[in-house]
């Protein structure tokens, strides 16, 4: 009977004593092509900007990569939920973030900080994102249960443009300015990484995540046409 | 009226197509007035555009002026080192305030460099407070300005349209940037006044689908936003919309949108240009725009009146050729033929119905004359004349022939005194008999019974070219037609002067029932005609004393006055008249025209010859017709006056001896052209000329001479060729000198 008991004990000292998957993290560098690191181009006006003559041009407030999504889909254990909430501002005649990712289950609440009503909607999703007017002060909270990419549009300017990534894997990470990312905790696996701009899948790669951190580098070649 | 009719329908068509050029020619003229107006819209869009550049440019200058302010400079200067930002903006406020009073813009707008109001003016130079702080960083136009970049752009604010221009604001020091100035420019009324001063044309600017603004109010903008969601694409695609025909009313524009360049381009902000559309489309548009200079000035009124007035003289010469010239002709004919100065009405001067109008009323008197009987009327072919007695049948006209030739020679050379009436010419009606054997097919229609032994050959001044020839009908094919013979209606023209023979027949014509194919007016009876005799040989039914035989080619003396108080006779010789009057019949035809159309009644005188009626002998007699040529209607009474008989005129001899009787070579020469005539006449009449050889017609021709030389003992045969009911026809007359 102790032998038994012994013989159970080892066993189970055993399974538990094998060594999990290693956690591992990938990170990368997003290069952007030079046409997609400059905003979005704006309406055509009768006179193209003109630079002042005086000083060189200064790079923009908002950087592209703050609209960069890095996600690893696929391995073994991506698919999670989360069931927090999310702000987006509306303020200044922008969204801020212009790109939101969250998980599935998550809550965005778009929030109107400005003095001014605007109107909200996806182009994609009129049913689910209909037009709704979100007066100043005021907030609009959509709960996002499908993974997928839902573009946002303002009704009053068109050049508001945001997106929110809901996506099922926690793995996923925004990159710096200088295109630095680092994704934490990936267990070993084969996954996809994928590369959103402003909501637009502009890279794919397969990545064979080991015990070992992996370096992964992204270059997004440049699109053939304006992304949206 | 072939010509007249084709000018008709030339007429018809050319109204038609001046018609049809008349509401088609403005369709192209409008069709056109249309594109340049279209092409003008599209200059007015262009300079408006080009206007709208100008401005933008403009208003980015004046906000790289206003942002080189160093007031403002200094302010935000303090303003990004963290300066209290109230002090900043009451600055910032007081001087946008002095700018704007010169400016009047809708919104001058300070921002640090993180895109926050720091002041901001409007057009009334009212600070707004409320938007200190506010963020603008989100404009695209703003945020260049922020990294250093001049521009403007156009967006709506909730239902006002701003065009903007922005530029930077570097430090004093020039070695950063501090900030940027913000200008906007409402489009609205105002501007939309300055661009319809500028280009002449309304201007409306429409956000939304919404009218915002516009120079002008008329009624038809109200269908400019259907009318802009129907071309948004086009106008997206294009820059702006083509020429769009607004109507409201009376109103009628065209209009052109074009999108506003910036922004409000995507928030359907949209500058539209009204034209209004010229009127005078459509024949009736061009008629009410026309005003009296139009018709004044260089207009081709000559030219109109010329093709008016060849118009008219083309229509009336052709309406003078073909019905006024042949009809005044026909009337002529007519009225000649009703005043006895011709016995057929002369077809070929006539064209067309006129010719078959004048054919049928030959016709028609050639079938009275066959109709009538055969009655010997001798004398002028006055009113108080005997009618002619027309014959049923051929019969009876065979049969009357037959007595006529039994007693033509106990009774040749008589005389018929009629005493009461002047000289008038001889007039012989008797029909030839058709010798047995006479197949050529020529009717002996006016067959005269030869006088001419005696000289007494008719004459007529109203005689045929052939006249005193007996008539034949050569009715067509050698065939069977060739072989018939039909007995034409004498010509009236063609009286034989062989009176002194007729008188025998006469007792035996009254014995014949007559009758007259129509009722003729005559005269009213005169008193001796009760008492006149009759004429006829041996004991006439009439009574009328038998006659003297005539000697030689004269006619004997006139005798007394026939029993009954007639008049004495004429002496022997000319008549001294040659035109009696004529009583008019209801056809406007004389009764001696009806006694013209006797078959049978030769007559000798050239056509307009002017012989009077006389016969070969010279001696002129006198003829009762009373009893022999009445109509069943008339009364005896009526032509109890005797006729006189005249010998011919020498023309009428000599023409007569001439044409009838020449050499052998004459003769071949005459049937040739009477062959000739004969076949020309047939093809006239539409009939077939190819059985119709000269030799069998010539054989023909030469056996019935031969025949009626024989029979008549004359001298010659004079043949003549004439219509008879649309069929070509021959006369035989025989000529005894």
């Amino acid at each position: 009977m102790r032998i038994v008991t012994l013989l159970g004990v080892l066993v189970l000292c055993a399974a538990t004593t094998v060594p999990a998957r290693a956690a591992v993290s990938v990170r990368g560098t997003v290069v952007l092509p030079s046409a997609l690191r400059a905003p979005p181009e704006r309406s055509a006006s009768f006179w193209p900007r003109i630079e002042n003559g005086i000083l060189p041009i200064a790079p923009p407030p908002v950087s592209p990569m703050s609209e960069v999504v890095v996600v690893l889909e696929g391995g073994p254990t991506t698919t999670s939920s989360w069931a927090g909430n999310v702000v987006m501002e509306i303020v200044g005649a922008d969204l801020s973030p212009r790109v939101l990712p969250v998980l599935v289950g998550t809550t965005v609440e778009f929030k109107n900080t400005d003095r001014l009503t605007y109107t909200l909607y996806s182009p994609d999703n009129a049913s689910f994102f209909a037009k709704e007017e979100t007066p100043p002060g005021k907030s609009r909270k959509i709960k996002f249960l499908t993974p997928s990419v839902v573009l946002l549009r303002v009704d009053e300017f068109p050049h508001m443009e945001g997106a929110i990534l809901v996506m099922q894997s926690p793995l996923y990470a925004r990159p710096e300015d200088n295109g630095h990312f680092k994704i934490e905790g990936v267990s070993e696996g084969h996954y996809k990484l994928r590369v959103f701009l402003r909501g637009n899948l502009v890279y794919e790669q397969s990545v064979d995540v080991g015990r070992v951190s992996l370096e992964v580098p992204v270059k997004v070649p440049a699109p053939s046409r304006r992304t949206e | 009226m072939y010509l007249t009719k084709v000018w008709l329908f030339v007429l018809s068509f050319a109204l038609a197509g001046a018609l049809a050029l008349a509401l088609l020619v403005p369709r192209p003229a409008v069709r056109e007035l249309e594109r340049e107006e279209s092409l003008r819209l599209g200059h007015v869009q262009h300079a408006a555009q080009l206007l709208l550049k100008v401005d933008a440019r403009a208003k980015m200058d004046y906000a790289s002026h206003l942002a080189a302010d160093a007031f403002l400079a200094g302010a935000l200067e303090e303003t990004a080192r963290g300066a209290s930002d109230r002090a900043l903006h009451q600055t910032a406020l007081e001087r946008l305030r002095v700018f704007n009073e010169r400016l009047k813009l809708a919104f001058l707008v300070v921002l640090d460099t993180h895109g926050r109001v720091l002041a901001r003016v409007t057009e009334s130079g009212e600070g707004d407070a409320h938007a200190y702080g506010d963020s603008m960083a989100g404009f695209p136009v703003v945020a260049d300005a922020l990294r250093g970049y001049r521009g403007e752009d156009a967006f709506a604010i909730g239902s006002k349209l701003y065009r903007v221009a922005a530029s930077p604001v570097v430090s004093r020091a020039r070695d950063r940037y501090v900030g940027a100035l913000v200008i906007g420019m409402e489009a609205g009324g105002e501007l939309a006044k300055r661009m319809h001063e500028s280009l002449d044309a309304d201007v409306a600017f429409f956000l939304r689908g919404r009218l915002i603004a516009a120079s002008a109010s008329p009624p038809a903008l109200s269908a400019l936003p259907d009318l802009l969601a129907r071309h948004a694409e086009e106008a997206q695609k294009n820059g702006r919309t083509g020429a769009l025909a607004l109507e409201s009313g009376h109103q009628r524009f065209w209009a052109m949108a074009t999108p506003i360049a910036g922004e409000a381009a995507q928030q359907d902000a949209y500058y539209v240009l009204l034209l209004p559309r010229t009127e005078g489309t459509g024949l009736g548009g061009f008629l009410s725009a026309t005003t009296g200079e139009d018709l004044k000035s260089a207009f081709p009124w000559a030219l109109v009146a010329v093709v008016a007035i060849l118009a008219l003289v083309s229509a009336m010469v052709l309406l003078w050729y073909e019905s006024e010239g042949p009809l005044g002709r026909l009337r002529d004919e007519t009225a000649r033929l009703a005043a006895g100065e011709m016995s057929r009405i002369d077809d070929r001067l006539l064209r067309g119905r006129f010719a078959a109008l004048a054919r049928s009323i030959n016709a028609a008197l050639d079938r009275w004359g066959r109709a009538a009987s055969g009655p010997i009327a001798v004398g002028e072919p006055a009113p108080t004349r005997a009618a002619q007695t027309p014959a049923r049948e051929r019969g009876e006209r065979s049969e009357r022939i037959e007595r006529i030739e039994r007693g033509e020679r106990a009774e040749r050379g008589e005389r018929i005194d009629r005493p009461d009436r002047e000289p008038s010419r001889p007039r012989v009606q008797a029909e030839t008999p058709i010798p047995a054997g006479f197949d050529l097919p020529m009717a002996a229609g006016e067959a005269a019974p030869l006088a001419a032994p005696r000289g007494a050959a008719a004459s007529s001044r109203r005689a045929t070219p052939a006249g005193g020839l007996p008539q034949f009908r050569l009715d067509g094919g050698p065939d069977p037609d060739l072989d018939k013979t039909d007995i034409n209606p004498p010509s009236r023209d063609r009286r034989p002067a062989a009176l002194a023979e007729l008188p025998s027949t006469l007792p035996q014509l009254d014995a014949i029932p007559l009758e007259p194919p129509m009722a003729l007016p005559l005269p009213p009876p005169r008193r001796d005609r009760e008492q006149r005799p009759a004429v006829g040989p041996g004991t006439p039914p009439l009574g009328l004393p038998e006659l003297p035989p005539v000697p030689g080619r004269g006619l004997a003396p006139p005798p007394p006055a026939a029993a009954g108080g007639a008049p004495p006779p004429l002496p022997e010789g000319r008549p001294e008249s040659r035109s009696a009057p004529r009583q008019p019949t209801a056809l406007g035809l004389g009764v001696a025209d009806f006694l013209g159309a006797q078959p049978l009644q030769p007559s000798a005188a050239a056509p307009g010859s002017g012989a009077s009626p006389a016969g070969l002998g010279g001696g002129a007699r006198e003829l009762d017709l009373a009893a022999t040529t009445l109509p069943s209607t008339t009364r005896p009474e009526d032509f109890a006056d005797k006729t006189l008989v005249q010998p011919p005129s020498n023309d009428l001899v000599s023409q007569t001896v001439r044409e009838g009787g020449g050499s052998a070579r004459e003769l071949e020469s005459y049937y040739r052209k009477i062959y000739q005539d004969f076949v020309d006449l047939k093809r006239k009449c539409g009939e077939p000329t190819e059985n119709v050889t000269y030799e069998k017609f010539v054989a023909k021709l030469k056996d019935n001479r031969e025949q009626l030389i024989r029979k008549f003992g004359c001298k010659s045969v004079r043949f003549q060729v004439y219509v008879k009911d649309g069929r070509a026809a021959l006369k035989a007359t025989p000529v005894r000198e």
